[in-house]
């Protein structure tokens, strides 16, 4: 019983746990200062490109605390008190982290793509989240569905910072082809522990590299 | 392409601010790219928000830019890069 639970809950090698928690964390952070970086513009403008984009950032922030919260309990329950319900904790909490990132996935993609035909918008949801919900193995197809979706988007800020020529939009770019890489690891996680390693790496150096970019454009046009 | 009303407004405080915080409206009209019935309104929706007022230099009239509007500019600035980074 408890072998099985360990199988479920625990991800990458053992030295790792804890420390994709608090990746996790981190990355939830960084997603909420973009959030409240873009909601700044969006009360300054209120175009609703930047209300979707907001509204996208925020649910990631959810998703990745869902996640960070998810790992630390479930690797709590497993050391100090293991429970039957442990199954249940992660997958739920994985759940949750799942839908709001793939929701969060497929706003960004719309505002990248300046999708506005509402008709199309639905039709992406309708195709997307059943092919998830209704998929034999959710991590699979969630890290699938991702991989595609973001990388759509990193070709778009691949094109804007064509547009653009500035490293703040060069950061950008290289921080969301490094977040489509972490997908393509994660699904590789079922051949190696080390590539849930490299994943969470990937992921996290993506998120600060976005810190970065806020940053630089804080410090730039300081008051 | 037509420029959004922030555009127009990012323009407008832009061009005071490269003139030294003070703008002879001819001038304003020029840089600011718009008729001057449309530039009236817009000057009109700054004054009343604080962010430039009427100001004298050799007796004749021009606008200035005031702290208010600084601050606005600059908040405006780090917008614009913002969206920019973002592709927005």
């Amino acid at each position: 019983m408890l072998y099985s639970m360990v199988s479920i809950a625990l991800q990458g090698p053992s030295w790792f746990f804890g420390v994709d928690a608090t990746l996790e964390a981190i990355v939830a952070v960084i997603a909420f200062l973009v959030t409240v970086a873009s909601l700044r513009v969006y009360r300054l403008t209120k175009e609703p490109k930047y209300g979707w984009f907001t509204a996208s950032f925020a649910l990631l922030t959810l998703s990745f605390l869902a996640r960070a919260l998810t790992n630390t309990i479930v690797e709590e329950l497993l050391f100090k008190c293991p429970t039957q319900y442990l199954p249940y904790v992660f997958y739920l909490g994985y759940l949750t982290h799942i839908i709001l990132a793939l929701v969060s996935f497929l706003m960004l993609f719309t505002v990248t793509q300046r999708i506005e035909n509402k008709s199309v918008i639905a039709l992406l949801y309708l195709i997307l989240i059943p092919s998830l919900v209704l998929s034999s193995s959710y991590f699979l197809s969630f890290y699938g569905l991702s991989f595609a979706i973001l990388l759509f988007i990193t070709l778009a800020y691949y094109q804007n910072y064509k547009k653009v020529r500035n490293s703040a939009s060069l950061l950008v770019f290289v921080a969301f082809l490094l977040l489509t890489l972490a997908q393509a690891f994660f699904l590789l996680e079922a051949v190696n522990d080390l590539w849930y390693v490299l994943a969470q790496g990937s992921q996290a150096l993506s998120f600060l590299l976005i810190l970065l970019v806020l940053l630089t454009i804080k410090l730039k046009f300081r008051k | 392409m037509k420029r959004a009303k922030s555009d127009i407004v990012f323009d407008m405080l832009r061009a005071m601010e490269a003139k030294g915080g003070k703008i002879k409206p001819t001038h304003l009209l020029y840089k600011s790219n718009l008729s001057h019935q449309r530039m009236k309104l817009y000057v009109g929706e700054l004054k009343e928000k604080e962010l430039i007022k009427d100001s004298q230099t050799e007796g004749k009239l021009v606008y200035e830019l005031t702290d208010k509007g600084r601050w606005f500019l600059q908040n405006f600035k780090q917008m614009k890069a913002f969206t920019e980074a973002f592709g927005l």
